[in-house]
């Protein structure tokens, strides 16, 4: 097999080189803002990555929920912890265009990517042969794999019943249930 | 589509998953210790009742995800029963902390769907999310405690290995779809592409491509491995059995093994039929699995032997216990799959009476020593039982002592108990299948592992303690009615499979 510069799998390995490039500096980022910026770059390749395999409405999804809701709720989560001080404890100072030159880069070489999978003729051909659309999933999901849908959202509930046990504060049911013990609980915290 | 032999045939994960949003419409309306607890156990019991007529039913595939035979019914039995003995000792244990009731029945009905959709999965979507069911459950279970001193540790540490655990199985599961093409356990001639058969077939050569199989298969492995604690990855489980609360300790020991090897044992026994149609090398796969099997009864059993907390040395004694039941996995042929199956639900079967009883015994025990003595002092260490706390246990209460000789007994395999008629099982598997160094590793295992099992028993009768607590420890140690008739009913069950096996092994002989 002879090696093709600019062919689908070039494009695709450059892509995932970039996920993976993002994904290590995501977490070896000190502040977790810059951090965010990386696994945002990171979740926008792994969406090329998609793209280049011929599904679109992956990407598409990629895109919207990752990169869109996902990371959206980082940003919140982080605003809300209020670390006044330990976020910028250890976080370099501001220098310049340093702090953000990395995922823009980054970020640059994939949208080159795009326009040139988009531009070249060659392949589009390629990449439109067979596509997984959103009918296709969606006939999926609803047919042979209803079941799997139904654990899936079992599986979010054991998510977020776990999540708000561990996260709910700790005297808000023992004030009425237990009032008995709510003064030692509280010495104890 | 789904027809009616269906629905019958997933009835029992159906009643659990409409009972978990009756439960939830319960806690909405009304928060109650005891009726969330009683609901709980009216859906187990109703689960356990539809899952009887699907001992005599045939093999029903449910879609692609789902295939339901006599064997996942036996192990759903054991799943269920063990969730009834576990929702029986909460509400009890529950009773002594000052956590709200309700979340927990939840997380352990979730923990039960994951792991009766664990033991029926036929396709890796559903083995997948039936086992990351398991885990989140289970990490919101291992810490519930939250005033603990080890709560946010143990959560932790299980949260975090358990999700390498799935990466790694994801990853493996990502391998083997690259060679395959297809997600179900099952091998399907038409499915498998053409070139690989026919490239394969006539040379009888390890191929190219089957090396990436191979690699799918052992990071699947490894993934299966985490949550059984075989010896490599056993490092959380003394911490995690140690940190836990004792009921959720009970479902570790019990219900997530049961569901693990179950499906290990699925994947495996399909797997096989790669192998006869010369895809694969099974060899060098069985050799990895021997050694892995080995290193866990040694390790497991060596690890336990200076062990002074009873939690921390049930927790190394399952990696031990788990090492032998690897030893089914090896039969060779398609011929002896029955009869591996047969061993390993009778040494299931066993290992998880044995389990419960005696993590019983040491709900029971706690819970009265912490209603006994004072609060305050002892409410950070009720979950930690030494050996020595049970010096005398005999001379103070007889039943809950004959328990503990009981269980330990037969997680010894002595023989009366159900462990030895197990340990008999995967003897004759091992000799059958020539496996003479895991032979050898057993029953060095078997030895090591007498010692600590007896220094249990031992300290059961010690008649001296020390003089500072001379009165506590003759004061009799008196049980409730119902955990008495409970503890009674337990070694009852244990005896008498012990004496007559051949009542489960009928059993298991006509599924």
């Amino acid at each position: 097999m002879n090696i093709e510069f600019a062919s689908v799998e070039m494009l695709f390995y450059l892509a995932g080189a970039v996920a993976i490039i993002a994904s290590l500096k995501m977490v070896t980022q000190k502040n977790t803002v810059h951090a965010l910026l990386y696994l945002v770059v990171s979740l926008l390749a792994v969406a090329v990555c998609f793209y280049l395999m011929g599904a679109p409405f992956a990407a598409g999804l990629e895109v919207i929920v990752y990169a869109g809701a996902i990371l959206v709720l980082f940003v919140f989560a982080v605003m809300m912890f209020g670390l006044s001080v330990d976020e910028t404890l250890h976080a370099p100072q501001s220098r310049g265009i340093s702090n953000w030159i990395g995922p823009m880069l980054l970020a640059f070489a994939l949208l080159l990517e795009l326009i040139y999978a988009i531009d070249s003729i060659d392949i589009q051909q390629k990449l439109t042969a067979n596509i997984v659309d959103a009918k296709q999933v969606g006939t999926l999901l609803y047919g042979s794999y209803l079941l799997a849908v139904e654990i899936a959202s079992f599986l979010l509930l054991a998510g977020l019943v776990a999540g708000y046990h561990y996260a709910k504060p700790n005297s808000d049911m023992h004030s009425i249930l237990h009032s008995q013990h709510n003064k030692n609980n509280q010495r104890s915290s | 589509m789904i027809t009616n032999i269906m629905i019958h045939a997933i009835l029992p994960e159906l009643i659990i998953s409409f009972g978990l949003v009756l439960s939830m419409l319960l806690i909405a309306w009304q928060r109650s210790q005891r009726m969330i607890q009683f609901l709980t156990l009216f859906i187990l019991i109703c689960a356990l009742v539809a899952n009887i007529p699907l001992f005599d039913m045939d093999v029903t595939q449910v879609t692609s995800l789902i295939k339901v035979d006599t064997y996942s019914a036996f192990t759903f039995m054991l799943i269920g029963l063990s969730g009834v003995v576990v929702t029986l000792l909460s509400g009890q244990y529950l009773r002594t902390k000052t956590e709200v009731h309700d979340e927990y029945y939840l997380l352990l009905q979730l923990v039960i769907l994951g792991a009766s959709i664990l033991v029926v999965s036929d396709h890796f979507a559903s083995l997948f999310l039936g086992f990351e069911l398991l885990s989140i459950a289970l990490v919101g279970l291992v810490g519930y405690i939250r005033e603990d001193k080890y709560s946010v540790e143990t959560g932790f540490k299980y949260l975090i290995l358990s999700a390498s655990a799935s990466s790694f199985m994801l990853l493996g599961i990502a391998f083997i779809y690259s060679q395959t093409g297809d997600l179900s356990f099952v091998y399907h001639t038409g499915i498998v592409s053409g070139e690989l058969l026919s490239a394969d077939l006539p040379t009888g050569n390890v191929p190219q491509q089957s090396v990436v199989l191979l690699v799918g298969s052992l990071l699947f492995f490894i993934g299966i491995a985490f949550k059984l604690s075989l010896v490599p990855f056993h490092f959380w489980t003394p911490d995690v059995y140690q940190g836990s609360s004792t009921p959720v300790t009970m479902i570790l020991a019990t219900i997530s093994k049961v569901a693990m090897f179950t499906v290990l044992m699925k994947y495996w026994f399909s797997w096989l039929s790669y192998s006869e149609a010369g895809l694969l090398d099974h060899d060098n796969f069985i050799k990895l699995l021997s050694v892995v099997a080995m290193l866990s009864m040694v390790f497991g059993n060596s690890l336990a032997l200076m062990q002074t907390n009873i939690k921390r040395l049930l927790g190394y004694s399952s990696v031990a216990h788990m090492g032998y039941l690897l030893i089914v996995l090896m039969v060779t042929s398609s011929q002896s799959i029955n009869f591996a199956w047969q061993s390993a639900l009778f040494y299931l079967a066993a290992y998880v009476l044995a389990s419960l009883s005696i993590f019983t015994v040491l709900i029971v025990y706690s819970s009265q020593r912490s209603s006994g003595s004072d609060k305050l002092t002892s409410s950070s260490t009720d979950d930690d039982i030494c050996i020595a706390d049970l010096n005398g246990l005999f001379w103070r209460n007889k039943t809950l002592a004959c328990l503990v000789i009981l269980s330990v007994l037969s997680l010894a395999g002595i023989p009366l108990t159900m462990g030895f008629i197990g340990k008999f099982y995967l003897l004759t598997v091992a000799t059958q299948s020539e496996l003479w160094w895991l032979i050898g590793a057993l029953i060095i295992g078997s030895g090591i592992g007498l010692f600590y099992y007896l220094r249990i028993i031992f300290a059961l009768f010690t008649t001296e303690a020390a003089e500072s607590s001379v009165n506590e420890k003759n004061k009799k140690l008196e049980l409730r009615l119902t955990s008495h008739l409970f503890i009674i009913v337990l070694a009852v069950v244990g005896l008498f499979f012990g004496i007559f096996p051949d009542m489960i092994t009928r059993f298991i002989g006509t599924l």
